[in-house]
């Protein structure tokens, strides 16, 4: 298997090549001013060091989100239309599990991102498997009834109040890794590329408005 | 020498489409995936709704486009893209694809300028001759360029404010007409008469620039004016009044660009391009004149790709290829 992971969920971009059981190449920008104009050259770079061509490749895993919505926008369209110009598989897998993961830690895990005015993208997960839904809801609200066993990772700085019962991730493992991505992808059941999008978990802001004038109407 | 075959991508806006042209001028394929009906409740393109749905229908147009023309990506010589200008989080839906579509095949890449598209449209009904002078007019823009020879571009003049359409769209919606409203004002215009008599906007004598916000105002104000007073405004001669301020400076500003800059032909680009009465005086003013009128057919004047895959020949032929790191340019310059 010759697997391609990207990231490109958050401010950070990351992407990785993989055989389907080890790490082969991965690289991060943990804080990239711009996905747009450093995906293609860096997953260029990685394939030229590797010496992969991209006719050789079987897979392309992508985070689907939750995250920022230009970031998810060209992770995704990257990865969908390699997938299908390729004819090779695309696997997609969440952006909150991703992080869950790259922990690198066991148990009850909570991944979190900053949605603003103290509300995030959150999703937890235990040894692994996800527990309840993905939602965006009000950080201090999800976190209070849970047990002061959970580990949090993400943007935990911004709710440092809420989650000061919890124990927070080192910074080093607090980021989403396209390695580790790439993994959790390996063996997970493909999508269809053409018919593939990003996991926003919010509505366009115009969109959500005119629903709620409809429910008024 | 061979005519290339170029897959061009065109995202700027609210059309998702993807054509294949063969040599700059042969149109092979060209499909337009329109997501006016998903706007039209906004009553306006919603950035990052139309960047959504954008996502949505890329690869399905991209595939639509090779298969209407009977190749495959193997056959394809570069992947255009529209860079800019335009909407960012749109643009940079068709520069992600087309970037993922030169890299997998290891085809040369080409940014192209949405408007040098527009203008290039025009060479798929009929062969240029420079040197010409181009209107183009859509909803973002306005503008007249000289064009002294292929691929030089002069912008001569701009609008100083609301792009034509623009003013078309704000005037649409103080009739309350539905989005999208330009179509619809030239539509009553062609029942009404010019009884308004709305100011026209000349700017400084030997200006090329363009200015509509004062007109549009003169039109909202004419409609509020006439609601405060109770009397009833007639729609048609409202949409006529204020379409025949709007063309008699087009008419007259490009007309005298192609006398004074010596052009051997007018071209008519953008959405507006598909407007009746902007049609109809260009056509009038130049048989008068005895200028030549390039107008490109209806399915050509608005957002596709095909006139992208047009403009993209010259840097083709120049070599001028883009870079993986090619981004999207919202405020692009056309050079």
């Amino acid at each position: 298997m010759k697997i391609v992971a990207i990231d490109t969920s958050t401010k950070q971009l990351s992407v990785a090549l993989s055989d389907g059981t080890q790490i082969i190449a991965e690289a991060s920008y943990v804080t990239s001013l711009n996905h747009a104009t450093k995906l293609m050259p860096l997953l260029e770079r990685l394939m030229q060091e590797a010496n992969w061509s991209p006719k050789e490749l079987t897979r392309i895993v992508i985070a689907d989100g939750p995250g920022s919505y230009t970031g998810l926008r060209i992770g995704a369209t990257t990865a969908k239309t390699l997938a299908y110009t390729l004819g090779i598989e695309l696997v997609a897998v969440s952006t909150l599990e991703l992080m869950a993961a790259s922990t690198g830690r066991t148990g009850r895990v909570v991944a979190i991102q900053d949605a603003r005015r103290g509300t995030g993208f959150v999703g937890m997960y235990e040894d692994g498997k996800r527990v309840g839904d993905e939602q965006h809801t009000t950080v201090a609200d999800f976190v209070a009834a849970l047990p002061a066993d959970t580990l949090m990772t993400g943007d935990t700085e911004k709710f440092a109040e809420a989650l000061a019962p919890f124990e927070i991730v080192a910074p080093a493992f607090r980021t989403p890794r396209a390695g580790v991505l790439a993994l959790l992808g390996a063996t997970r059941i493909p999508v269809d590329a053409h018919a593939f999008e990003p996991r926003y978990l919010r509505l366009a802001e115009a969109e959500a408005k005119w629903i709620e004038a409809q429910r008024h109407d | 020498m061979t005519q290339p075959l170029i897959l061009a991508i065109e995202s700027s806006c609210d059309e998702t489409a993807a054509a294949v042209v063969r040599g700059g001028t042969d149109v092979l394929s060209n499909v337009v995936s329109s997501q006016i009906e998903s706007h039209k409740r906004f009553g306006g393109v919603v950035p990052e709704v139309a960047s959504r749905h954008h996502v949505e229908r890329i690869t399905y147009v991209i595939d639509d486009a090779l298969t209407e023309a009977d190749v495959t990506i193997d056959d394809i010589d570069a992947i255009a893209v529209t860079e800019g200008p335009g909407l960012v989080g749109a643009l940079l839906v068709g520069v992600s694809a087309a970037k993922a579509l030169a890299f997998a095949h290891d085809k040369p890449l080409l940014g192209v300028h949405h408007i040098a598209g527009h203008i290039y449209a025009n060479r798929l009904v009929q062969e240029l001759e420079f040197p010409l002078v181009c209107l183009i007019a859509s909803g973002g823009h306005t503008e007249l360029i000289y064009m002294p020879e292929d691929g030089v571009y002069e912008v001569i003049g701009e609008t100083r404010d609301d792009a034509a359409g623009e003013a078309y769209d704000k005037v649409a919606r103080t009739l309350k007409l539905p989005y999208p409203g330009g179509p619809r004002i030239d539509q009553l215009a062609q029942t009404g008469q010019d009884t308004f008599h709305f100011p026209r906007i000349w700017l400084e004598k030997d200006s090329y620039d363009f200015s509509f916000s004062g007109l549009k105002s003169s039109v909202i104000n004419a409609v509020h004016n006439a609601e405060q007073r109770g009397e009833v405004i007639i729609p048609e001669d409202l949409a006529a009044s204020f379409q025949a301020s709007v063309v008699e400076v087009l008419v007259a500003k490009a007309i005298r660009a192609v006398k004074e800059k010596g052009g051997k032909q007018l071209l008519l680009a953008g959405g507006v391009a598909a407007n009746k009465g902007l049609r109809h005086g260009l056509t009038e003013a130049c048989e008068r004149e005895g200028i030549t009128l390039v107008i490109p057919p209806m399915h050509l004047c608005g957002d596709n790709a095909a006139m992208i895959g047009a403009a993209a020949i010259h840097p083709y032929r120049a070599k001028r290829q883009s870079t993986l790191a090619m981004n999207a340019e919202p405020g692009l310059d056309l050079k």
